[in-house]
């Protein structure tokens, strides 16, 4: 099986031929035509009439967050987006939500150092692993339960 | 051992080995008939010829071109190419096998024929090879998929060498018997296509000019070239554009990207058309089913260009 393994698993080596060259040009392309394609799709008129162009760079992250508080943050947008606000409907995506709560919990620790909320939870939350098990940091790709 | 039902005169195999004394009769697959099974030391009985007789083994077993049609990408035109273009080779004169292996079994229906037998029985050893196919058309047999074929798999899988070859050795048989063996694969990336792979010299991947489709065509090109990394006789040698739509702006523009890559390899285009989707409800082919249509034309365009003659069908 081992031939086969490698071939199944995608860790068979692969040659050095023209095939390569049509690989990484095929890959390049896609890339451009994926980025084209998905800030054109939420320009369009009909799907967000008013939403601004944001001109700051953003990135794509991957840290670990509890299934609770995703399902939490689904939950959030659900009510916003029904919640109507001085006319304004509260259409926001889960990413914008995620950068304005974290933009003003980080604002506050900036300000208020050891006295902020962020500083104060997050003291809580070392004092209880640590009586618990000697380790708070979670291993890339570990589950977190 | 093959013993032959008295009914239908068809030949079955079987391994004497693993018969117990206690199994007196068999059942034919064929015709559902019962029989006792002739004991080892029974008068032969001069084996009958296969009713339709397959073509004769004139071309050499190196003459005989095996291309692939694959790629990972679902619904993208697979076996509608390789039906058609079987067919198509086998209307332009040439001795054709269809070989489908897909647990879908698509091929048999779009062809209009329900067979008894296919690859699964091929690769399990339960028929002789020629029982295994049937005759679909003048020039063209089919040797069949279906659900059966997720044993075969796991068969395959079960193995701890030479698993990539279980293919190429139950197609041995028909070396030199036909002129082309184009092979349908299914969609995903499984021990089977792994086979293909390694059985077929050629490959021609039929792309659907989408992203999605871009998409799988990197992934099926990548994991085309680590098989080529054990079988080097193994080439991309046709790229057949599929449902290009005039109409759809990006599919134009993903055409001209993909020929400016693979130049001479890039083969006309397959046309969207609508009787190609309804031909297979008929059981058949685009030529029979439509052909004025622009389905047709299109892939009277691809047999020529495999075949390298301009002049054939016209
Ligand atoms: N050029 C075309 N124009 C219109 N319809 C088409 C065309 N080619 C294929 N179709 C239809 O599109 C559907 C998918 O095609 P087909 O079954 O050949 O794809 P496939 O790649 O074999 O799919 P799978 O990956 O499931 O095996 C079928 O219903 C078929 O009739
Ligand atoms: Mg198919």
């Amino acid at each position: 099986m081992d031939i086969m393994g490698a071939l199944l698993k995608g860790e068979a080596p692969k040659i050095t031929t023209e095939e390569n060259d049509i690989i990484e040009r095929l890959a390049f392309y896609l890339r451009r035509l994926e980025h084209r394609n998905a800030p054109d799709a939420a320009k369009d008129p009909q799907v967000f009439p008013v939403r601004p162009k944001d001109a700051r760079p953003k990135k794509k992250v991957t840290y670990y967050l509890t299934k609770l508080i995703i399902q939490q943050l689904e939950k959030a947008q659900q009510k916003l987006a029904e919640a109507e606000s001085e006319g304004i409907k509260l259409k926001i995506s889960k990413s914008v939500i995620v950068e304005t709560a974290l933009r003003a919990a980080l604002q506050e620790l900036e300000a208020k150092g050891p006295r902020s909320r962020l500083h104060r939870i997050l003291r809580d939350v070392c004092r209880r692993t640590k009586e618990a098990q000697p380790t708070a940091m979670t291993k890339p790709g570990e589950d977190v339960t | 051992m093959i013993i032959v039902c008295p009914s239908c005169k068809r030949q079955h195999k079987v391994d004497e080995s693993r018969l117990s004394d206690k199994v007196k009769a068999a059942k034919c697959v064929f015709c559902g008939h019962k029989f006792p099974i002739p004991k080892p030391g029974d008068v032969e009985t001069e084996p009958p010829a296969v009713a339709e007789a397959l073509p004769a083994a004139e071309a050499t077993a190196s003459s005989m071109r095996r291309i692939a049609v694959s790629l990972s990408k679902g619904g993208v035109g697979k076996t509608t190419t390789a039906v058609n273009l079987a067919a198509g080779l086998a209307l332009a004169g040439f001795n054709v096998l269809l070989v489908d292996t897909d647990t879908q079994g698509q091929a048999s229906y779009m062809l209009g024929v329900k067979p008894k037998a296919g690859l699964t029985e091929l690769m399990t050893g339960e028929l002789i090879p020629q029982e295994c196919l049937v005759k679909a058309r003048e020039r063209l047999w089919l040797l069949a998929g279906g659900r059966a074929l997720a044993g075969v798999k796991r068969l395959i899988a079960r193995k701890d060498f030479r698993g990539e070859m279980t293919l190429s050795e139950a197609l041995t048989p028909f070396e030199g018997q036909f002129d082309y063996v184009v092979v349908d694969t299914s969609p995903g990336w499984d021990v089977l296509t792994i086979n293909v792979l390694f059985y077929v010299r050629e490959v021609l991947i039929p792309v659907s000019l989408e992203v999605m489709t871009i998409q799988g065509l990197l992934e099926f090109s990548r994991s085309l070239a680590s098989v080529q990394n054990y079988h080097r006789d193994l080439t991309l040698k046709y790229v057949v554009p599929t449902f290009l739509d005039k109409r759809v702006k990006q599919s134009e523009e993903i055409l001209q990207q993909l020929t400016s890559y693979y130049n001479s390899r890039m083969c006309p285009p397959i046309r969207y058309n609508v009787r190609l989707s309804e031909a297979p409800g008929y059981g058949k082919t685009i030529y029979e089913y439509a052909p004025g249509s622009p389905g047709a034309k299109d892939y009277r365009d691809l047999v020529r260009r495999v075949a390298g003659n301009d002049e054939l069908l016209s």
